[in-house]
């Protein structure tokens, strides 16, 4: 499943979703640059999709209690 | 804080106590405005259930060969299937093993019990109304009750008989699988959120999945095997339970679970992590903050199937409770809304709220401006979940919808 290609439905989804709060600062360069470069209309590598993956599924939903 | 006649201890913390308090106005007008009862459509239904239930009773009685055989008794089923017991369980794995009788049982107690509640529906059918008290605290994880009568899970001919008021119709907004939506939401699982983003059928594409992985599973109708296997791994039902379900062996169901978690691995992660830290911190919260407290799971020498039992309350908590928030934050929305617009609950209003649907009584002239506005609100989408799929239809009777 890891050399799977994002859909371009999913990454908005993760760019959407991911809480930029609660990252590492290259995790956030890192985001900023697959937005750019979805944004051209590029696809994503299998390799940048894995990556993206790992951090929205580290990065889950907190709840709105504080 | 509200405690339940189970034992459950609930809290409101954090935004569920504000979602409680916008909710107030529409259950209040939910409350006040009886729904009407049709008496013919009640007759109509009561003697084809009637009909229905003596048929298959019949049909039993002609399988067992026996004329004294009673279907919806335990005893006489124990007795002719030859089994200890004669729950649903034991009866479908009967059934998926080649016992008609057993199949024809099933049928006709669903059958039966049909009737017995239409039977029950006499005196609203008769009174022509129904006024249910709704009560968004009625039950620990956070669903609408209703009660005098009770109006969950009633068969589709009494629903047949529910009506909106004359000179108004009914307009339904129902969230589709959405405690599987809000699962793949909350864990992140990038597997389960691609397969709902791409409006691919969920429970087919699980289960054409699992079957890829499992040559010796192939399920008549994969489809519905798909619905079994999902609500199973969601609720975590054990290997045996699955495999009485699905009609396979227990080899093949715990073949099936593994291939399961592969697709889903953040998911089942994610369920594993919440509980680790359900047993730390003796509670549960929904997404809003609506807190269970679970000092008994935190107990580990209590018995294990108890044990497990409260786990799957505790999860179902958390998902299906952060679900019913969800449909509530809605129905909050739409309320407010339609009354800043200037219009009153003699125009619209909530009339039913089960589980995940909400049903509006809208005024038949101003239906085609309301329906629009509350539908556009209804598909508003929550930040950080993905957009649930509804089903949204307008009809003259409940069961139309």
């Amino acid at each position: 499943m890891t050399d799977e290609v994002l859909s371009k439905q999913m990454i908005q989804h993760i760019l959407d979703t991911v809480d930029r709060s609660n990252i590492s600062t290259w995790e956030a360069k890192f985001l900023i640059s697959i937005e750019a470069w979805a944004k051209k209309g590029n696809k994503l590598s299998a390799k940048q999709s894995a990556a993206l993956k790992k951090l929205y599924e580290k990065n889950t939903l907190k709840d709105k209690t504080g | 804080m509200p405690r339940y006649s189970n034992g459950a201890r609930v809290e409101l913390t954090g935004q569920s106590q504000l979602l409680e308090q916008r909710l107030i106005p529409s259950t209040i007008e939910a409350n006040t405005f009886p729904l009407r009862v049709n008496h013919t459509t009640w007759l109509r239904n009561f003697q084809k259930a009637e009909q229905e239930a003596n048929d298959l009773s019949e049909y039993c009685r002609y399988l067992a060969g026996d004329d004294n055989f009673r279907a919806n008794s335990p005893a006489d089923c124990r007795k002719v299937l030859n089994v200890k017991s004669s729950d649903a369980d034991t009866l479908t794995a009967l059934f998926n093993a080649g016992s008609e009788l057993a199949g024809a049982v099933l049928d006709a107690r669903s059958a039966i019990s049909h009737w017995s509640q239409l039977r029950k529906w006499e005196k609203p059918a008769l009174l022509g109304w129904v006024s249910p008290r709704w009560d968004s605290l009625g039950c620990p994880h956070g669903r609408y009750t209703s009660e005098a009568p009770c109006l969950n899970n009633r068969v589709r001919g009494i629903r047949e008989t529910i009506e909106p008021q004359p000179g108004f119709t009914f307009l339904s907004l129902d969230v589709k699988q959405a405690e599987y939506v809000t699962w793949a939401s909350l864990s992140h699982d990038s597997n389960l959120c691609e397969l709902f983003l791409s409006g691919k059928d969920f429970h087919e594409e699980m289960a054409a999945f699992v079957q890829s992985l499992v040559s010796s599973w192939n399920p008549e109708n994969l489809r519905q095997a798909g619905k079994t296997l999902n609500f199973s791994i969601l609720y975590k039902m054990k290997p045996h339970t699955l495999a009485a379900k699905l009609g396979c062996s227990h080899r093949i169901a715990r073949s099936i679970i593994r291939a399961y978690y592969k697709r889903a691995s953040q998911g089942i992660k994610y369920s594993r992590k919440l509980l680790l830290q359900v047993r730390d911190q003796g509670f549960v919260d929904t997404f809003f903050g609506r807190r269970r407290f679970a000092f008994r799971y935190q107990d580990d020498s209590g018995d294990k199937r108890e044990h497990h039992e409260i786990e799957k309350t505790l999860w179902s908590h958390h998902i299906a409770g952060t679900a019913a928030e969800l449909v509530k934050l809605r129905q909050a929305d739409i309320h407010e809304a339609l009354r800043r617009e200037g219009l009153s609950s003699d125009d619209v209003r909530l009339s039913i709220q089960m589980y995940d649907q909400l049903i509006y009584s809208i005024k038949d002239e101003l239906s085609d401006q309301i329906q629009p506005f509350i539908v556009n609100l209804w598909n508003k989408q929550e930040p950080g979940f993905l957009p649930f799929r509804s089903t949204i239809k307008t009809g003259k009777t409940w069961g139309e919808l």
